[in-house]
């Protein structure tokens, strides 16, 4: 896949600390931009666009942090699970080093 | 934690509103998203002035039940929640309602007959589950409402409602959110972690009736799979040792090595380990003793905002004037606080 087609995407935090300084579990996955629907792109496009770095809200929820490449630099946001579409949280995978 | 419904700030929304990169229905939308947050929050703070002044009247509102109900719905591996109502959990067939429904009832019990509250908000009310959440989940959550368990992976975890702490621990934050209110960013994110840990080693302790010298301060011990036991991991979060290498997400042990920006599962460490600390200087039960203090200091009074310090001079001021009462507690919270370099 070509570097500005894809999302890199990171599943942190959970009752079981994802991602965490020191923790060993990791839950990492990317996704073809041309694998979205339109709906899901436009919801993806809109948390981009927003440049916006949410807290979460629900206690143990998981957020996402999902980097893109813009031409030479890349641009990241997180935003709580609630607001990531379904084909983007499903293309991660938890691994336990 | 009670501003579930608010997550983006006011001045987010006003800055969308005005971003000319954004399409005019866009820039709408967000418009009428602050218009209508602010409605939202008058109302919210209106409830909030009522229910204490209601409180102040009679601060002993009636209860919805005098036990809660505890009901338990099956998500069927979707997301949508709650998902469909078992009638019978018990004798549904389905280990993990039977699991969820009689650990669930257990903790009410805990909550009532150790601290003598009804519920997660002191008044009856029903302790909801969702079970089976989503495919392979590796989480449990308290969503503002409701508790919500997936199955785990069956590699790295196991369902999730084989824990009790893992049940105590969301049925915490419920409490938490009804009483000391702590936001989940920042120090209160931490504290907020911490006292569902604390609640939940402590149910899983009066379940098992062990004293202190008799139990472990593992958090998660009962929901690792397979694969993280084969790598000889022990837990998720180790209260005696929160830097444990055989957790799978050690945590900071003192407060100077807490950032502001820290995640809440990670700067949980130090207080998780003053808990243990104290009731180890206490010794007997954790719930009869240390316990007892920490229930007083969360439902002294709100504080979203609440700092690690003010928490735990909260605890020593209880403890002191409980001394009597719990001998040698007042010293155990303080010498357990200054350990953490709190």
């Amino acid at each position: 896949m070509e570097d500005l087609d894809l999302l890199k995407v990171e599943r942190i935090g959970g009752f079981c600390g994802f991602g965490l300084p020191g923790s060993h579990l990791r839950s990492k996955g990317e996704i073809s931009i041309s694998e979205l629907s339109p709906e899901d792109l436009g919801v993806i496009d809109k948390l981009f666009r927003g440049n916006l770095h949410f807290a979460s809200s629900k206690a143990d929820a998981f957020f996402y942090r999902i980097t893109r490449k813009i031409g030479d630099s890349e641009q990241t946001i997180e935003a709580p699970e609630e607001l990531i579409p379904l084909s983007v949280q499903c293309c991660v995978k938890d691994i336990l080093e | 934690m009670s501003c579930t419904c608010f997550f983006i700030p006011k001045d987010i929304l006003e800055k969308l509103a005005k971003d000319p990169d954004l399409s005019k229905e866009l820039r709408k939308a967000f418009q009428h998203s602050n218009q209508i947050s602010v409605e939202l929050r008058k109302m919210r703070t209106g409830a909030l002035s009522l229910t204490k002044k209601a409180r102040m009247v009679a601060p002993f509102p009636e209860a919805l039940a005098s036990f809660p109900s505890v009901t338990i719905f099956d998500c069927k591996h979707l997301q949508t929640l709650p998902g469909i109502p078992l009638s019978n959990p018990v004798q549904s067939g389905d280990s993990s309602a039977l699991r969820a429904f009689k650990k669930t009832t257990a903790v009410a019990n805990f909550f009532q007959k150790v601290f003598g509250r009804n519920s997660i908000d002191g008044a009856g009310m029903t302790m909801m589950s969702s079970i089976h959440f989503g495919v392979n989940h590796n989480n449990a959550i308290w969503n503002g409402s409701q508790m919500i368990y997936g199955d785990g992976d069956n590699q790295i975890f196991i369902d999730f409602t084989n824990g009790s702490d893992v049940i105590s621990h969301e049925l915490t934050h419920g409490f938490t959110q009804h009483t000391l209110q702590l936001g989940y960013t920042g120090e209160a994110g931490g504290l907020n972690e911490s006292i569902s840990d604390c609640f939940g080693a402590m149910f899983r302790q009066w379940e098992a009736n062990q004293d202190i010298n008799h139990t472990d301060w593992l958090i998660g011990h009962d929901i690792l799979g397979p694969v993280a036991r084969a790598k000889d991991y022990t837990c998720l979060r180790n209260m005696a040792n929160p830097s444990d290498p055989h957790c799978i997400a050690p945590q900071p042990m003192k407060y100077s090595q807490i950032t502001p920006n820290m995640k809440p599962h990670y700067s949980s460490g130090p207080p998780n380990h003053a808990f243990y600390l104290a009731c180890k200087l206490v010794g007997g039960k954790s719930w009869e003793k240390v316990g007892k203090i920490w229930y007083l200091a969360i439902t002294d009074g709100a504080n979203p905002r609440m700092k690690m310090k003010e928490f735990a001079d909260r605890t020593r001021n209880l403890a002191s004037q409980n001394d009597t009462a719990i001998p040698g507690v007042a010293v155990a919270v303080d010498k357990a606080w200054k350990h953490v370099e709190l």
